[in-house]
């Protein structure tokens, strides 16, 4: 499946890291074992924002799920530093279900693919998104 | 017997029973002289199940022991030339004797975790176990991942659960050995550690804990009250006094019992087991929690140890008397089970073993004591219709006390004389668990289990009098089959 999605955020012109140049960038989410629901994406361009949630994301959308692998093109970003948490929102529910450690219990993602114990920062997710290149990420769903 | 026709005995009796049996060629030490491998017990079984294959039975089988004797364990320890480095890590098999007065027929089958089927699908591991980083794995998702369901087996409502204990339980089909799946028992418990070691209380409650030494800032248990009908009572988080290890706990007519070693959950090592470490100074605990009350709870401070399992507790006046497999220190999980895996055949590994020990806790002074005996004794377990101070405990251990090897003695203590029974195998068989089955009158027993003989490279089902265990089994059942040795077992009675 494929979704493109033109996104203008004034928000991201007042970015002073982010070049405003218009790029796009392709999105994959791989191993989803459950065809309900959706995944709920967000795009991050900051450790505050990533880490700590204390910036919104650059990026929230809603990918709905038919296959094993979705994927989706951004449009219009800003070159420069991002990066991707996602979960697959499989009941549909409106929030990432967790067990009574708070450990989540639906798929999640980072881009990176890192995280161990835990999500991994942002310094291990990042990835760049440059002007005049084919930008692609993949996640695998865990 | 020289090694050479060891191997060709065991191989021509493997072939003739056509039981794919992986003998890794590096596992099988080139330079080895001697004229046995004990190391057939952690063998990795390469078939997915094992067709029924029928026993030589020796002696009479008690009526009372008509009925089946499950058995878990790690079996598939090797993949694609990766050999796993702890016992613990292996993919779990359930072992199924059905007996009857026609005998005893075995058979066989992998539990169908969500691991196993994938890494059955891949031909390799994929997810890192508790005691081995695979090659090129994948990420762990959740505390289910790593899901082995090797441990212990406990018959719930019809099932048989598959337990492990940093995850999920998995029921399982007790006729076909069919795995029907995780065992959830609520959304919010999904993929919670769950202990392989659950109770069944005498009004049908099935009580459990899940470790989690590595969550909150010193590490947490959280306990589990299920109703008879699998619906769930009460769930509860315990904070823990350290980062203990903690593998089963026991149970009085009030009290949970759970013994936290001084072996802890430190930040670094690339396993689970590698990032526990022996912390001597930091004593041990034992956290108890009233089961009427759950938020009630008392943690007392024990001398260091280390314990696996105990045989079952008591309340005598103020106190709470807890029988335990008590190890001086943690070796036998940190590096004796690390040992068993590859060991060199002519040295069988040395690692502390657990006696059976004592605790007196007393929840209102604070204060508690341990008892140790000289008497070696794991997978202990009692008969479980009198559970008093004369209770006797029955367990497996070794022939020679003053220098442990191999396990091959069924042992029997009466705690309060001291009066110890043992039967000691025969050389080159290695004994597990003993479990009690109540006999046809008054209060006697038999014990039941399995043991391998390497040298024939035979397993077989030995029945012993729980009374007079030197006077010998009253049965052996063997077959053309070897196993690996497993953990835990269960018997469900024909009745």
């Amino acid at each position: 499946m494929n979704q493109t999605r033109s996104i203008l955020l004034a928000t991201v012109a007042t970015l002073s890291c982010n070049a405003v140049v218009a790029a796009e960038l392709q999105v994959e989410v791989t191993d989803i074992s459950t065809l309900t629901g959706a995944i709920m994406l967000a795009m991050y361009d900051s450790a505050e924002g990533f880490d700590d949630g204390a910036e919104p994301p650059v990026e929230a959308i809603r990918i709905e799920v038919d296959a094993a692998t979705v994927s989706v093109v951004l449009q219009d970003l800003a070159e420069g530093e991002y990066a991707i948490k996602l979960y697959h929102d499989a009941n549909d529910n409106g929030e990432m279900d967790q067990n009574m450690m708070g450990l989540p219990i639906e798929g999640y993602g980072f881009s990176g693919n890192g995280g161990r114990f835990g999500p991994p920062a942002f310094e291990e997710a990042v990835f760049e998104v440059r002007e005049d290149t084919d930008n692609k990420v993949s996640i695998e769903l865990r | 017997m020289k090694r050479r026709e060891f191997l060709g005995a065991g191989l021509a009796s493997l072939a003739a029973s056509q039981i794919p049996v992986c003998l890794a060629s590096e596992w099988v030490d080139s330079t080895y002289s001697g004229a046995r491998d004990w190391r057939l017990g952690w063998q990795s079984v390469a078939t997915r199940s094992y067709d029924p294959l029928r026993l030589e039975v020796t002696g009479k089988i008690p009526e009372a022991l008509y009925g089946v004797l499950f058995r878990n364990g790690p079996a598939k320890t090797e993949r694609a030339d990766v050999r796993y480095r702890h016992w613990f890590d292996g993919d779990g098999m359930i072992q199924r004797f059905a007996i009857s007065a026609d005998g005893i027929s075995h058979t066989g089958r992998f539990v169908d975790t969500e691991k196993f089927v994938e890494e059955e699908a891949a031909g390799r591991f994929l997810y890192s176990a508790a005691g081995t980083v695979v090659p090129n794995g994948k990420g762990s998702r959740n505390n289910d991942s790593g899901n082995v369901a090797n441990t212990a087996l406990l018959p719930w409502n019809g099932e048989l659960l598959a337990l492990w204990e940093g995850g999920s339980a998995y029921g399982v089909d007790p006729t076909t050995l069919a795995t029907h799946g995780r065992k959830d028992w609520r959304s919010d418990l999904t993929h919670m550690p769950f202990s392989a070691h659950p109770l069944v209380d005498r009004d049908g409650t099935l009580w459990n804990f899940g470790s989690a030494p590595y969550a909150g800032s010193n590490g947490a248990i959280f306990v589990y009250e299920i109703a008879p009908d699998s619906t769930v009572r009460n769930a509860k988080a315990v904070p823990t006094p350290a980062r203990s290890y903690a593998h089963s706990f026991l149970m009085t007519e009030q009290w949970l019992v759970i013994y936290l070693g001084a072996h802890l959950f430190e930040a670094g090592g690339d396993t689970f087991v590698d990032a526990f470490q022996w912390k001597p100074e930091n004593g041990s605990h034992v956290l108890l929690i009233n089961k009427n009350d759950l938020s009630q709870q008392h943690t007392i401070e024990v001398p260091p140890g280390f314990v696996f399992h105990g045989a079952h507790a008591f309340e005598q006046g103020d106190e709470i008397v807890a029988r335990v497999s008590l190890y001086d220190d943690a070796g036998v999980m940190d590096s004796g089970m690390i040992a068993l895996m590859d060991a060199d055949a002519a040295s069988y590994p040395e690692f502390s073993r657990a006696h059976l020990a004592t605790l007196r806790i007393n929840p209102k002074s604070g204060k508690a004591s341990v008892e140790k005996t000289d008497t070696p004794m794991e997978f202990p377990g009692i008969d479980s219709r009198f559970v008093n101070a004369s209770t006797p405990v029955f367990g497996v251990g070794h022939r020679d006390v003053s220098t442990p090897t191999i396990s091959d003695a069924i042992i029997r203590v009466d705690p309060e004389s001291g009066k110890e029974q043992r039967f000691v195998f025969p050389d080159h068989h290695m004994v597990e668990e003993p479990l009690f089955v109540a006999g046809e009158r008054g209060n006697s027993g038999w014990l039941i289990g399995t043991y391998l003989n390497y040298e024939t490279a035979r397993s077989g089902v030995y029945i012993l009098d729980a009374q007079n265990l030197a006077d010998g089994p009253v049965a052996t059942a063997e077959m053309a089959r070897s196993l690996p040795l497993g953990f835990h077992g269960c018997f469900v009675g024909a009745a």
